[in-house]
């Protein structure tokens, strides 16, 4: 019986051929997980498209991303791993603010009128148990509890993966990924442009958006990845040849198919702040003004496109003076309309600038908050505020916490540009940050596809702090003979 | 950057050793009018809505689990988490001591709604001036958060107020016009008030002791708080037709 019991030791080539196959599963995931994320690609949806029923209502049905996957299965993994290795405690966690972001959102969600009304009427309707099932299953409830999830995975979830898979350290040593990742990222952008440049170039209706929903997420996504590809090969002009070449065939084919000039302009200044700080300011001026030139001489090739990029520039529609996306920045502020003071043309009834309507509830109620202003036309997909929006379904409360948690990654990265490594690393994360904050004034960026793409970046900022200039000479795959 | 990392400790040291005693003092006068904000919580003109109940009830379990037990510690030695859980709850409470009254006094018209003065609250005073009396504290002791979240208070009065002079360019401005500036005055009235209730909070988070005091009363003020507004609540006052 004893004998049954006792596991047979195991030799210690076993033990490592098992550590290094285990090593090789998280790579790979952290690799599928990298190429999924720069997607938009939906492999199924939960819940019935009632609308497409016939039904002649719509009911609330989440889309299940690649990317949505990929992280699920990555976080099982590596929760699997760290678990058998009982290495939680040499686990990198995610910073404060990450988790203030969340509890805000709980605390909004908690303190909408909106959603604790609507719960409380299912709850009654159904009684107990079922109830609270059902108040659950609100329409804006539901919204919500999808939001805070999607924002747990964005900055929770995916910076915890991220940075603990690229900086492995559960086993003891330290298992470097940092150029494997960023070889991943970098195939990722460049497939996302091939395919935008097919679309372009097989171009009907809708304008190129790469492998995404929407052609201002795609811009979003360029507006992240290219000032950080661009502050690599900025520093590393004439080490490596390949990764200039791929770099810049990268922003060149990104400048032809991007519709936003927003996210262009955004781009461009991302691409200076990475010049400007590395300060590197010949070659950044000269990458600039080359890739603009070919784009402007490129111009009359993308023809097909002008329609869509003046229409991204224009402040009128064809129904109205100024178009509805700068409308509903104003539309917004009814949401800082204390309670009890209603407006003299309106019904806004859901006040509350401190915690905002419910995550997820932007939709459900700017509608009311149009008051007398045009409302007439719809708006193209991901062309909100991202501000405004954050700040009617989370408040100010949720907007400062989600500034702290970008401030905070963009001054790690700030702080590590002066370290002893001259890593380029720090200098494009806080590149593409310093875009992305632009870019989020006329394209809602957290969205999915965009939130894991942002959750990388952060993560990054963390990685680049703690390499030293021997690491930078090192290839990918290092196993430093160092107990941690 | 290694010599500025030696030399503003020591620095930070001293000036605390010379300003301790007026510290203090502000940063407990910062805590006294958080007090009387809480107070005005409490008054008979205030209607919660089932939402402001409810948060008052969880927040003050989970005030009570994070400064009622060991985790309190990280709390104290963190300026900007305590600043963050004391800012949370302290702007959930401050809707409520808006509600305090009063319906006329001292009122505030701007050229946007000349015809509709705005009546500065109780709540609102007391914030101004708490920011005003703590500002030699909290114009050095800004933390992470307290900064992120002024920026985002000023982010969002940057772009309405950018907006509306846009669109006053195109549509005609007015209470009952298509672009009614209602939106705007109350938004340039929260950014000070709330503005305002941020610094409060970071000046009563400041130094270690008060920091702890405020942590430690916070879960016994919101569940008082939410005994009040629960099981003892305001008669609605019906308005006479």
């Amino acid at each position: 019986m004893n004998e049954r019991l006792t596991t047979r030791p195991t030799s210690p080539s076993t033990q490592a051929g098992a550590a290094a196959t285990f090593q090789r599963i998280d790579t790979l995931l952290l690799g599928f997980l990298i190429l999924a994320m720069c997607s938009q690609i939906d492999p199924f949806t939960l819940g019935r498209d009632t609308l497409a029923e016939g039904l002649g209502y719509a009911t609330k049905t989440l889309k299940v991303a690649l990317s949505d996957i990929a992280l699920l299965l990555c976080f099982v993994w590596f929760v699997f791993r760290t678990a058998s290795q009982r290495a939680w405690r040499k686990v990198w966690w995610p910073p404060l603010p990450c988790w203030a972001l969340i509890v805000a959102m709980l605390v909004s969600l908690l303190h909408s009128p909106h959603v604790v009304d609507a719960m409380g009427d299912a709850f009654n309707k159904a009684g107990v148990p079922r109830g609270v099932f059902k108040a659950i299953a609100a329409k804006e409830s539901k919204e919500a509890i999808a939001e805070i999830l999607q924002f747990g995975a964005y900055f929770i979830i995916a910076p915890l993966l991220f940075v603990n898979l690229i900086q492995d350290r559960r086993n003891g040593v330290l298992v470097e990924r940092r150029r494997f990742a960023l070889h991943v990222f970098s195939f990722a952008v460049l497939l996302n442009v091939l395919a935008a440049t097919y679309q372009l170039l097989a171009f009907t209706k809708v304008a190129p958006r790469g492998l995404f929903g929407s052609p201002n997420i795609y811009a979003v996504f360029l507006a992240l990845s290219l000032p950080f590809l661009v502050a690599m090969v900025l520093r590393e002009w004439t080490k490596v040849l390949p990764p200039l070449l791929v770099t810049g065939v990268t922003v060149l084919l990104g400048l032809l198919t991007i519709v936003s000039v927003w996210a262009m302009l955004a781009i461009v200044i991302g691409i200076l702040v990475a010049g400007i700080l590395q300060r590197l300011p010949g070659r950044t001026v000269a990458f600039v003004a080359a890739s603009l030139a070919i784009v402007f001489l490129a111009w009359n090739a993308q023809g097909k496109l002008k329609p869509n990029r003046y229409e991204s520039l224009r402040i009128a529609s064809v129904t109205q003076a100024v178009k509805k996306q700068y409308i509903e920045w104003y539309a917004a502020l009814g949401w800082a309309v204390p309670k009890g003071q209603e407006l003299p043309l309106g019904v806004a009834k859901l006040h509350q600038y401190e915690t905002g309507v419910g995550p997820g509830n932007y939709q459900q109620n700017i509608g009311p908050y149009y008051s007398s202003l045009p409302n007439e036309e719809k708006m193209p997909p991901d062309s909100n505020n991202l501000y405004m929006v954050q700040a009617v379904s989370l408040g100010v409360l949720g907007l400062g916490a989600l500034l702290w948690v970008i401030g905070h990654f963009m001054g790690q990265a700030w702080h590590r540009m002066s370290g002893v490594s001259g890593d380029w690393l720090p200098f494009g994360v806080f590149a593409a940050l310093c875009a992305w904050l632009i870019v989020n004034v006329f394209h809602a960026g957290i969205v999915r596809g965009g939130g894991v793409v942002l959750a990388f970046i952060l993560s990054l900022a963390v990685v680049a702090g703690s390499r030293t200039r021997e690491f930078v000479e090192e290839v990918d795959e290092i196993q430093v003979d160092q107990k941690i | 950057m290694s010599t500025r990392n030696v030399v503003e400790p020591q620095r930070e040291a001293a000036t605390a050793k010379r300003g301790d005693g007026k510290h203090f003092a502000i940063s407990t006068l910062a805590v006294l009018a958080l007090l009387a904000l809480c107070l005005l919580g409490v008054a008979p003109t205030v209607q919660p809505t089932l939402a402001d109940r409810l948060t008052l009830l969880v927040l003050g379990l989970g005030a009570a689990i994070c400064f009622w037990t060991p985790l309190l510690r990280s709390f104290e030695e963190r300026a900007d988490g305590a600043t963050f859980a004391v800012t949370l709850a302290m702007f959930v409470i401050y809707g409520l001591a808006k509600q305090a009254g009063p319906e006329n006094g001292w009122s505030l018209t701007t050229g946007l709604l000349p015809d509709t003065p705005q009546t500065i609250s109780y709540a609102a005073r007391i914030a101004v001036a708490g920011a005003v009396l703590t500002a030699p504290l909290w114009w050095r002791n800004r933390n992470a958060w307290t900064r992120a979240l002024l920026a985002a208070i000023a982010v969002v009065t940057l772009l309405g107020t950018g907006i509306f002079w846009f669109l006053g360019r195109f549509y005609t401005v007015g209470e009952t016009e298509v672009l009614d500036p209602t939106p705007l005055v109350h938004l340039l009235m929260q950014t000070v008030e709330f503005g305002s209730l941020a610094l409060v909070c970071s000046a009563a988070c400041a130094l270690t002791g008060t920091r702890r005091f405020v942590l430690r009363v916070l879960p016994i003020v919101l569940l008082v708080l939410w005994t009040r507004h629960q099981f003892f609540p305001a008669p609605v006052i019906e308005e006479a037709e």
